[in-house]
């Protein structure tokens, strides 16, 4: 499903000094895993997530969804592979301020060109199955914050992508809602959805399928997890 | 097109205060423009009227005949062809707004030779207004013509045998017309015998037109005629006017230039302010194109409300700062269509390209305070909130750590965000700023 092809990514630091995120990182994801890419602060998480969502560029190596090189197709064609094969949820969830949560999980089907009628349609049901389908008309700022991370999760399923790509989805959150997210995902999961996932938070990580540390922009182990089940 | 303008509207009406702003800035300076142009207007249409009251730019008569030879009433027996006038009203495009054709006659008046001009008394305008329509046996006598003989309104008077009614004394108008009397146009041919005939042009020129350009211009597509300037005062107005013209485009282009700089810096502003608003939709797939489609719509926007805003406006100042005159011009469609398609031209034009093109979606995940935070409704969970600006204390939120050169990667860096603000704005403000 996912290869990463020794990645590396180097920004350019202050007075001159290249600062590496990712250094020569091999990954292969298959289909239906819940992999949780973990690690210290800096270690590079975001860093590859972010690659592998054809959002960020890597200075070096390759990284595939499928048959398709993500970084050596047009900006066009990745957008359009972020609208209908790749989806991502990020920890501040990040969603439009002021649009309605309903008018945000539409936007991201009106933008992969669905009429707007079916797009609201779409984003009432998915909702409705997260649990808001009462909070439909209203804005972030007047939901709580576990329901702007459904919301925002609701956006990114919205185009039924065949990846999810999550950062940190419950670092703002407390125990339960945590629990409630991992839930989810563990249900998308059954469906047949790839994630991955980036946590630092170990008891999170051993719900994935599959755990990939990452240190100091390298992957230092990569272990199936010893609780697969544990999430649901 | 409809999600880009869909967004952009959405986020106009929520930002009520930021689309006050930039409306009101591009609505006074295109209430500026308005205004001037309505002013304007106003006045050359009052000089217009004023320049018609001065009677014709140029006289058309017949090859050979002076100023003088109009003047005693002798242009001579020829008439001009009757096609002439036709064809004066005709060219060249829009310079001339009517052409009056005269016979000059110098006919025994009382027994005294006198000049009298046969005159279509519907179509006259003279130094002393429009003449009254005359009828066929009636006269109208030039103030100083009148006082020699010594006749006033009422009297009768013999015209080269004629007898006729004085219907009129007209004021003074400081020309040899004064020293004339007028007949109607057909009374005056039946005594010379020649039906038809006339032997003088009057051409009323549009105002600000160059007289001199214009009588040479007719000379060159009629040089069999005589072409007499008047010299009512045109060229001293047309170079006025011409000057008035060029101050007009002088502070329409300062305008324009005043409008595109606040825009440019105000679209920068906001799409800086919106870096994140933009990441985000990026994230969820959209192109640069819809970016662009969404920055450009909302400059349209702004650019149509301030359009029309300041048509308004321009036109309240205007009727305010000259009532009478402005009254007349104060409604002009074209105006009302110009001023927010420039005023949405420019703001399109000023769109900053480059704020939307290269734009990553991973610049939105770069931040780690929620953009929803800080916002009054938060209030309602304080706690929550506390946590999403600032979720991890000790965490470093750069995803661009140095991870190769750092010794000890987990070692906690100092927090890129801060605690809320108390106050929403303030909080806002601080959101933005930490997501740069």
């Amino acid at each position: 499903m996912i290869d990463v092809r020794r990645v590396s990514k180097r920004f350019a630091g202050r007075g001159g000094r290249a600062v590496a995120a990712l250094v020569d990182v091999d990954l292969r994801v298959q289909a239906g895993e819940l992999v949780m890419v973990t690690g210290p602060s800096g270690s590079g998480k975001s860093t590859l997530l972010f690659t592998l969502g054809a959002m960020l560029k890597p200075t070096s190596g390759e990284v595939f969804l499928g048959d398709t090189s993500l970084y050596r197709v047009s900006p066009g064609r990745r957008a359009e592979l972020r609208r209908t094969r790749l989806a991502f949820v990020f920890q501040t969830f990040n969603l439009i301020p002021y649009l309605t949560c309903l008018a945000n999980v539409a936007l991201a089907a009106s933008l992969a060109g669905r009429a707007r009628a079916a797009s609201l349609d779409r984003a009432r049901t998915l909702l409705g199955r997260l649990g808001l389908g009462a909070r439909l008309h209203h804005r972030p700022a007047e939901l709580s914050v576990g329901e702007r991370q459904r919301a925002a999760l609701c956006r990114s399923l919205v185009n039924d992508p065949e990846v999810l790509l999550a950062d940190e989805p419950t670092g703002n959150l407390d125990e339960p809602m945590t629990d409630e997210v991992m839930r989810l995902l563990a249900d998308l999961r059954d469906g047949g959805l790839t994630i991955v996932m980036a946590t630092h938070n170990l008891r999170v990580a051993r719900l994935g399928t599959r755990v990939v540390a990452l240190r100091e922009g390298r992957v230092a182990d990569d272990w199936p997890s010893v609780l697969p089940q544990a999430a649901a | 097109m409809r999600t880009p303008l869909w967004l952009a509207w959405r986020e106009l009406a929520r930002r009520r205060g930021a689309l006050l702003v930039a409306v009101g800035t591009l609505a006074a300076l295109v209430a500026l423009c308005v205004a001037v142009e309505l002013l304007a207007r106003a006045r050359e249409s009052s000089l217009a009227a004023a320049a018609d009251n001065l009677g014709p730019g140029l006289l058309v008569t017949l090859p050979g005949t002076t100023s003088r030879d109009l003047a005693a009433g002798t242009p001579g027996p020829a008439s001009l062809a009757v096609e002439v006038a036709a064809r004066l009203r005709r060219e060249p495009a829009g310079a001339i707004t009517a052409v009056d054709g005269r016979l000059l006659l110098r006919l025994a008046v009382a027994g005294r030779p006198t000049p009298v001009l046969g005159v279509e008394p519907r179509e006259v305008r003279s130094p002393f207004g429009e003449l009254r329509r005359l009828g066929q046996r009636e006269t109208a006598l030039g103030v100083e013509l009148a006082r020699g003989l010594g006749k006033r309104r009422g009297d009768l008077l013999t015209i080269e045998g004629h007898d006729f009614a004085v219907a009129a004394v007209l004021p003074s108008s400081g020309t040899p017309e004064d020293v004339a009397a007028f007949v109607p146009l057909r009374r005056s041919q039946e005594i010379a015998g020649a039906p038809g005939a006339v032997n003088v042009l009057q051409v009323y020129p549009r105002p600000a037109t160059d007289l001199a350009a214009l009588a040479a211009d007719l000379r060159a597509r009629h040089p069999g005629l005589a072409i007499l300037s008047t010299g009512r005062g045109e060229p001293a107005e047309a170079e006025m006017s011409r000057r008035v013209a060029r101050h007009r485009v002088a502070v329409y282009a300062t305008v324009a230039l005043a409008v595109a700089i606040c825009l440019l810096v105000w679209s920068h502003l906001n799409a800086s302010e919106r870096r994140r608003e933009l990441a985000i939709l990026v994230a969820v797939g959209a192109r640069a194109s819809t970016l662009m489609a969404l920055l450009m719509a909302r400059g349209a926007l702004v650019g149509i409300g301030g359009g029309l805003a300041g048509y308004l406006l321009g036109m309240a100042v205007a009727l305010a700062r000259d009532p009478q005159a402005a009254a007349h011009v104060a409604w002009a469609p074209d105006l009302l269509v110009l001023a927010p398609v420039a005023a949405a031209m420019l703001s399109v034009l000023g769109t900053p390209r480059s704020r939307s093109a290269g734009l990553s979606g991973s610049t939105c995940g770069h931040c780690r305070t929620d953009p929803c935070a800080g916002r009054p409704a938060d209030r309602w969970f304080p706690a929550q909130v506390s946590r999403a600006c600032c979720p991890s204390a000790g965490r470093a939120t750069s995803t661009a750590s140095p991870a190769t050169t750092t010794a000890t990667p987990a070692t906690p860096a100092a927090p890129r965000c801060s605690r809320p603000s108390r106050t929403p704005v303030a909080t806002a403000t601080r959101a933005v700023t930490n997501c740069r």
